[in-house]
Order: C-alpha cells, then structure tokens, then sequence
C-alpha cells in the first residue's frame, strides 16, 4: 500500500476492519455459549428432577427443592471457577458473583411468592418464566441463541400452565427441564 | 510498512480471534475452527506462518485421551495486531484523493 491511500486500499481496509469486528463479535458468542453451556445443562438437569419427583416427595417437596437449589449454586460456583480465565490469586473469588447473582434471584422469586401469594400452579410457572425472562435480556447482549433457548422455555412453561392440566409439573419436567439441557448441549457442541 | 505476515486476511481474523481472550487464554483448535469457518487444512497452515512469526504459541496436548490443539497470541502477536488495526484504521481516516 502507498503512503497515500487510494480509494482502493481505503476499501481493503474497510473490509479487513469489518472482517475483524464479525470474528470478535463470533469469539465472544462462542465463549459465552461454552460456559452458558454448562450452567444450562446443570441447572435443566436439576429442574427436570424438582419438577419430575418434587410433588411426590410431599411433605418434603421444600426441602428437596432447597437441596437442589444448594447443589445449583454449588455446581454453578463450581464451572464459574473451572471457566475463569483470570490468574490464580483472582481466581479464588471468581465465583462469588454468579453465587450473589443466584441467591439473590431465590430469595427476589420467593419474596413475591410469598407477597403475593401464589397457588402451587402459579409458583411452578414463576421460576422458569422469571429465569426465562432474564436469560433472554442477557442473550440480547450476550448472543440471541441464549434468547432463543429462554423464548422456548417461557413458552413451553405457559403452554403446559394453560393446557397441561394436571400434568404440569411432569410437564415442566421433561419440556423445561429437556430443554435446557438440550440447548446447553447444543451451545457447548 | 505494512506488515505482510498479519495483512492477510485469515490470519488477520485468527489474531482478532485471540485478541479477544484474555492474556494467557487459549482457544480449541476447533472452536477457533467454528469462527472462522473454515477448513483444517487452511487453518492449520495459517497457525503455523503465525507460530513462525512469533505471533501465537501453538500447543499440541492431550485432554483426558482426547488429542488436542490449542493456540494463543503471544505478547508480540497482540502488539502487531493492535499497531495493524490502527494502522487500517488510518488509511480509512485518511481524506479520498483530489482527482
């Protein structure tokens, strides 16, 4: 290229500059949907298993959604830290973000559960419509197939609360619950 | 003077790639494979006029059984690649021709 650019070179650069802000963009999709991958997977696994058993573990159905809330956390503090891609001494604390982040979800859900007081159908819809929502605002910035995998869920979860009667929660189950794991699957692949 | 190593435009795109990860960060083969959709034979040849330059580390290991190859940008390759990117940026700042 000469010192004084033609209108020639002026549109190579342009095209090299666009080439280069695509692969960043596709970089940090890619990354995201890796780790994405993992908290979806976990967390699918865990709500087909409250969802599948809960009702049938009744007077313990609390408790057994509390012990899967805690492995959640667990295992999400657990990737997070795996993933992290700061050096060793920031390392330590990595986590303590995302378990801020779900503790503060939990006790954000059950708050208006209990203000407003919902019926077991009502509250069975709340959490996958609750994590749905947020999971499709951070897929606007983050990567639209995150978006795409929280519309399934909201609309499985509202098509099974209108029309699922009885079966709702086995509903939930398999369709919310398979869902994610299959999105996480399909994100990590 | 531009320089020919970075200029083209795969390996323009392979150090934008891992120019986005942090310092130290490596990335699969294959993922870096998935964004830039290419082929292996292409990519491979690539990576190694890079390695050549001292622009990346090439690192050939295994996880768990699996066979795999991974790359990051070296110091030397981040710095190329910033100083290539302005200077695109300057021929495209740079006032058209007076015809």
């Amino acid at each position: 290229m000469s010192p004084d650019p033609s209108s020639a070179d002026r549109e190579e650069a342009g095209d090299l500059l666009k080439g280069v802000a695509g692969v960043e963009r596709r970089t940090r999709e890619i990354l995201v949907y890796g780790r994405a991958g993992d908290y979806l997977i976990l967390w699918g696994a865990l709500w087909a298993l409250g969802y599948g058993f809960g009702e049938h573990l009744w007077p313990y159905t609390h408790a057994f959604w509390l012990t899967l809330d805690a492995i959640g956390i667990a295992g999400t503090s657990l990737i997070t830290y795996r993933t992290a891609s700061c050096s060793a001494p920031e390392r330590r604390f990595v986590f303590v973000r995302p378990l801020i982040g779900v503790v503060v979800l939990i006790a954000f859900g059950s708050l208006w559960i209990w203000l407003a007081h919902f019926g077991d159908r009502e509250q069975s819809a709340f959490w996958p419509t609750l994590c749905g929502a947020l999971l499709f605002v951070f897929g606007l910035w983050a990567g639209r197939a995150l978006s795409i995998a929280a519309a399934i869920v909201v609309a499985l979860t509202l098509a099974g609360y209108f029309w699922a009667g009885a079966w709702f929660d086995l509903w939930l189950a398999v369709t919310c619950g398979g869902a994610l794991v299959l999105g996480g699957l399909w994100l990590r692949r | 003077m531009v320089d020919e190593v970075i200029h083209q435009s795969m390996r323009l795109k392979i150090m934008s790639s891992l120019n986005v990860l942090s310092r130290g960060d490596w990335l699969d083969f294959s993922r870096l494979k998935a964004v830039l959709q290419t082929t292996d034979g292409n990519l491979g040849a690539h990576l190694d006029t890079l390695s050549k330059a001292g622009y990346i580390t090439i690192e050939k290991r295994l996880d768990g059984s699996r066979p795999q190859t991974r790359v990051k940008a070296t110091a030397a390759g981040r710095r190329a690649f910033a100083d290539h990117v302005a200077y695109l940026r300057d021929i495209l700042d740079s006032a058209p021709e007076q015809s």
